[in-house]
């Protein structure tokens, strides 16, 4: 409570300065664009601009990248809802139900949704973020190898079980994004495995690349194949802001899976290494499997967009735990972050909340008007966003694509992740074609490594043996939990519903 | 007369050539993550370097294979002095663990700017009062103890000699994602004790969160006067610091290479300099270049060589 309170004495007296609360603006702006558009990310946006706060004083530097992290992983649905392109990955299961809904045109309604429920995410996660963060960080610590490894294989589980469709398919596409997770240095001794001796290969295929490929360039290529002109038609209305309101009332009807969303966004952003994907994800899938009418998943319905969208936000708060009570980055873009503090002097940790409190609160309270920001923004800026993306065709998609490009390059600089995105851009386009899902794939892609490098981490500490998995409480627990989502899964799927996620 | 002429020219165009190095941005490939001990480093010298001489580092990471991906970057980059490598022990490690077909000798070696020390921590509840402590508790309660490292990286090797010294008594517990993945680890009781980069862990050991056993620096280090060395206990091989050097693409011109080194030396004297890289990064300058590198390069890579194949980790 303390915390909270100084929160907003200390850290709303820093925003309300003119040059950080410009800094604020800018910075959700410059991250909503970043986030929009397909390939560009929020670790992106933070990245390139790290280099701007050098000469800035430490506190507005830390609210220009909060900004930008808030703005990066909201802008998100709105490529996704627009052009069926998840902007950044954690807005990948946003697709399933807002381009439907757009295509029905409630373009404006969706858009509503996704802002809405991103701003809920947000909000509810800076709440938790302020008044519990040492404490689930000191919680966080118990979690060790073993757990880590469970944890793994009860998201997997979960949302495997979940999966409509084909089994075959879709155990080919495990499979798949299983092989494909292996290729690289091993992740305990680091010897290259599967790279053929190309040393190109040695580093492994990054997220980043296989994603846009898997998603964009297929969606990229069908654009193309289609009749239309424009991907937006012009005349697509842009939000209301009646329509936000609206999206807030329909947020407030299905409360429970807003909540429930928000608890499994805020929960695997505060692990380290799992991240906005994952989140967004296991959450899509929880809400269908606890709704009474899953079959109508996937069709353009508010509560799938509700569920990803509320869950992605609610991962920064998350991510940013570890970060600021332990110097520990929950994901990608509190791995820079915690650069861009490195840099002005500002060890996240321990000792952060003793020597530079006021920064704390900084960040604390930027985070909260961050979100305000961001509505705001969202509201006054969607016509200019429906605007940009109603382009002619033959102008925007080579645009996207480019941006693709840059976004696979951008992250760690090599020309090689330009080749992944464009190899399995070709396979996704493929896999499309022949009505494969490529949920699966990613799937396996993300959670195979976590689950394998902390089992062999854990089997190592424990000289070899396997029993702490069943006798450490927590990681049985999780176990559990698996088998009861997996049971949960197969009736599901026996009711019959569609084939999405 | 023209033939002499034309030989004049192209003689004044190399000199010119030289003296105008560097005419565009140096690009500064930091083989792992934005934040990270190393990068940090190296934007502040990089700061300096722009205040100094007015040249442009523009700092570019390229992540993944403990370093091993930056570093082949900059292996197949022009020899043109446009494209430098910050790197440190790894290379050595890399190399005999067979994560990198590449050793220093493929590169130019260009100068060792810093020096970072290395502490072996523990959780303040662990009976142990130094390092000696552990390795003996270790030697009479075989398998209890869980010795922290990430296999194949530098704190692997850092472990290898206490694992000789405890005769086996370790458990060797893997870690994946460098010293704060093991500090966690150790606040959580996953692992008892690790090698871990003094930036790393200053703040831990300053709030009473971890203890340290032992530095690994061969003369006591500034930033913890208290703790010995590991040669004070005995431990005479484990000596291993985490010194930062620049490396350029085999083939630079020698005159490029000694332009950038004596620039470098000369930033890494400035006193604010100094003080920026002790506050932000816990390092202290530490200059070589030449002869006097190699010779450091070629005693290490000796010492690696030797501890991989102690422990079975050569390929």
């Amino acid at each position: 409570m303390e915390v909270l309170v100084q929160t907003v004495t200390v850290g709303f007296s820093q925003i309300f300065q003119p040059i950080n609360l410009l800094l604020l603006f800018v910075g959700v702006l410059w991250g909503m664009i970043f986030g929009a558009i397909p390939g560009l990310t929020a670790t992106m946006g933070v990245a390139l601009a790290i280099p701007f706060t050098f000469s800035m004083k430490p506190i507005s530097g830390l609210v220009l990248l909060t900004g930008i992290y808030i703005g990066g992983v909201s802008g998100g649905f709105i490529s996704a809802t627009l052009l069926n392109m998840p902007g950044t990955p954690s807005s990948i299961t946003t697709c399933f139900d807002a381009y439907p809904m757009s295509k029905q045109g409630k373009s404006g309604l969706a858009l509503a949704l996704g802002l809405f429920s991103s701003f809920f995410g947000g909000m509810l996660g800076v709440f938790f973020l302020v008044s519990l963060a040492s404490m689930i960080a000191r919680a966080a610590l118990k979690f060790g190898p073993f757990e880590y490894f469970s944890l793994a294989v009860m998201a997997f589980v979960a949302v495997s079980s979940m999966l409509g469709g084909n089994i075959l398919k879709n155990l080919i596409g495990i499979a798949l994004g299983l092989i494909l997770s292996c290729i690289g240095a091993d992740p305990i001794t680091s010897i290259p495995r599967l790279t053929f001796r190309f040393t190109e290969l040695q580093s492994g295929i990054a997220l980043l690349p296989l994603l846009v490929g898997l998603f964009c360039i297929p969606e990229i290529i069908a654009d193309i194949e289609s009749e239309a002109e424009r991907i937006v038609p012009e005349e697509s209305r842009g939000m209301k802001l009646f329509e936000v309101f609206e999206a807030a009332k329909i947020l407030f009807k299905q409360i429970g899976n807003a909540l429930r969303s928000f608890a499994i966004g805020f929960i695997i952003g505060v692990f380290p290494g799992i991240g906005g994907a994952t989140a967004n994800i296991i959450s899509y899938g929880v809400a269908r499997s606890s709704s009474k009418y899953p079959e109508k998943f996937g069709t353009g319905i508010p509560d799938g967009i509700i569920a990803s969208e509320v869950s992605n936000n609610a991962s920064v708060g998350g991510a940013m735990v570890p970060l600021l009570a332990l110097g520990i980055p929950g994901d990608a873009v509190t791995a820079i972050l915690l650069g861009g503090f490195m840099i002005h002097g500002i060890n996240p940790g321990p000792l952060m909340f003793k020597y530079n409190p006021d920064l704390v609160f900084g960040v604390y309270a930027a985070q909260f008007w961050g979100n305000v920001v961001m509505l705001l923004l969202g509201v006054l800026l969607m016509k200019f966003y429906i605007y940009s993306l109603s382009f002619p065709k033959h102008y925007l998609l080579p645009l996207i694509t480019v941006c693709a490009a840059v976004g696979a390059f951008g992250l760690n600089n090599r020309i090689f992740d330009i080749w992944v995105m464009l190899i399995f851009g070709v396979v996704g386009y493929v896999l499309k074609k022949l009505d494969f899902p490529v949920l699966p794939i990613i799937i396996a892609f993300v959670l195979g490594p976590i689950a394998e490098s902390n089992l062999r981490q854990g089997l190592t500490a424990s000289a070899g043996s396997f029993a702490p998995i069943f006798t450490r409480p927590l990681s049985l627990t999780l176990l559990i939990l698996a088998a009861f989502l997996f049971v949960l899964g197969r009736v599901l799927v026996k009711k019959g519903e569609s084939s999405k996620c | 007369m023209g033939k002499r002429f034309f030989v004049m020219l192209l003689t004044l165009f190399v000199i010119v050539s030289f003296a105008a190095y560097p005419t565009g941005p140096i690009k500064v490939v930091v083989p792992y993550a934005a934040g990270g001990a190393s990068d940090v480093q190296v934007r502040i010298i990089a700061k300096y370097v722009k205040q100094l001489f007015g040249w442009d580092f523009a700092v570019v990471n390229i992540t993944g294979g403990g370093g091993s991906t930056g570093a082949r970057e900059v292996l197949k980059a022009k020899p043109d002095g446009y494209t430098v490598l910050w790197y440190h022990q790894s290379i050595f490690s890399n190399f005999h663990v067979g994560t990198a077909e590449f050793n220093y000798y493929d590169f130019t070696p260009v100068c060792i700017a810093t020096r970072g020390n290395r502490v072996v921590v523990t959780r303040p509840d662990t009976p142990w009062k130094d390092l000696k402590d552990a390795i003996e508790d270790a030697k009479k309660n075989p398998g209890k103890i869980r010795l922290g490292a990430e296999i194949g990286a530098t704190s692997h090797f850092q472990v290898i000699p206490m694992q000789m010294a405890a005769n086996n008594g370790f458990i060797l517990a893997a870690s994946s994602g460098g010293d704060m993945d093991r500090i966690t680890k150790i606040l959580g009781g996953h692992m008892d004790l690790s090698p871990i980069a003094l930036s790393a862990a200053v703040p831990f050991l300053k709030s009473g969160e971890l203890k340290a056993l032992a530095v690994l620096s061969p003369e006591r280090d500034p930033f913890l006067p208290d703790v010995p060395t590991a040669k004070e206990l005995g431990l005479e091989e484990l000596v291993f610091t985490q010194d930062q050097m620049f490396f350029m693409p085999k083939g630079t011109p020698e005159e490029i290479v000694k332009t950038f080194a004596n620039a470098i030396k000369q930033v890494i004297q400035l006193k604010e300099c100094v003080d920026e890289l002790a506050e932000k990064a816990f390092a202290i300058p530490m200059y070589m270049d030449g002869e006097e590198m190699l010779n450091f390069l070629k005693w290490e890579d000796e010492r690696f060589d030797r501890f991989a194949k102690a422990a079975g980790l050569k390929k």
